[in-house]
């Protein structure tokens, strides 16, 4: 699966997540730059990314997850 | 001469040892943030406090108690478990609050009452108790292998006063599966003790709180107080684990 791809599918997530869809997910893109993206709602992007992408993650990658950008290479690095 | 040849020579190996029991940041960093030792604990309830200490500090970790009630006999018994059934929609019951705002869960078998922050205008009940229940199966897995490999320091914040034996017995059941180690956090009356820590066996430290964090209906930890008890319990229990390991 291409990165691309990998971003299209999270976008779906997020929509889904935050019930919005005008978000735009860009590497850099981090809790700071969307309103009401705390703790719970990252279990949900997570949660949701580990069944749709039929994943599993470890504490060591969640625990370097920063912005968008670390989450698509924690899935490509798993799938 | 000789003084010279020992001083090139690399340290002894139970210094090396040593060193890396530590992690770097704890060693190379002694102005540790309050954000860094918030991270390097994990709440195992038995209600909300110290998921809001951390939240006043900038943590959010991603922990399955973290926003629950829970007593520690269900606790234990859930830990001897392994959470088996955790997040399956036979065993999560979920409902709204008494102002119809909030949808709230509970494991049927454990007995967790948890806060979902799924509100009643963003989704139905159905989809509500998806989403509750992906994230409880998914914290739950996280919960297990953190048990394993022990990183954090648990917690458990009690209101009430359990017997210390229940604390032995907890600290039993989470070191089934693995090193870990449990900081037991209960106000006391003994205001030159607010903020210490004491060892009380291996593994299990007890915090002395000065007050309780729920001042009538509402939650207003003593942060200050908290943030020394941690400092203390992350020193402590670096000194016991090298001492243990007779370092």
């Amino acid at each position: 699966m291409t990165q691309a791809e990998i971003y299209r599918r999270l976008a779906e997530i997020f929509e889904d997540v935050f019930l919005r869809d005008d978000i735009v997910l860009k590497p850099h893109t981090s809790a700071a730059d969307i309103a009401g993206w705390d703790s719970l709602k990252q279990i949900d992007i997570i949660s949701t990314a580990q069944e749709r992408f039929g994943v599993t993650f470890t504490t060591r990658d969640l625990d370097g997850l920063t912005c968008v950008g670390d989450l698509v290479r924690a899935i490509a690095r798993r799938i | 001469m000789a003084e010279r040849r020992r001083e090139v020579h690399p340290p002894p190996l139970r210094r090396r040892i040593s060193a890396r029991l530590i992690p770097i940041w704890r060693r190379t960093n002694p102005f540790l943030t309050d954000y860094k030792v918030c991270m390097a604990f994990e709440s195992l309830g038995e209600n909300c406090e110290f998921g809001l200490v951390q939240r006043h500090f900038g943590a959010e970790p991603l922990g399955l108690l973290r926003f629950s009630g829970v007593a520690v006999h269900h606790l234990i018994d859930a830990l001897d478990h392994d959470f088996e059934g955790v997040g399956r929609p036979d065993q999560t019951e979920v409902h709204l609050n008494t102002h119809g705002t909030e949808y709230f869960s509970v494991d049927a078998r454990y007995g967790f009452s948890s806060h979902s922050m799924v509100f009643a205008e963003d989704a139905t009940p159905a989809e509500a108790a998806a989403r509750i229940e992906r994230r409880a199966r998914f914290l739950r897995q996280k919960m297990l292998e953190d048990l394993r490999s022990a990183p954090k320091i648990y917690v458990y914040q009690s209101g009430d006063d359990p017997p210390r034996a229940d604390m032995s017995s907890l600290l039993a059941a989470l070191r089934r599966h693995g090193p870990n180690r449990l900081l037991w956090v209960k106000p006391n009356p003994d205001a030159a003790l607010h903020g210490a820590v004491t060892l009380l066996e291996d593994g299990l430290m007890l915090g002395h709180l000065d007050r309780p964090g729920k001042v009538g209906e509402d939650w207003a930890p003593s942060h200050t107080v908290w943030m020394r008890l941690l400092r203390r319990a992350l020193k402590l229990s670096d000194r016991e684990r090298a001492a243990r390991l007779g370092l």
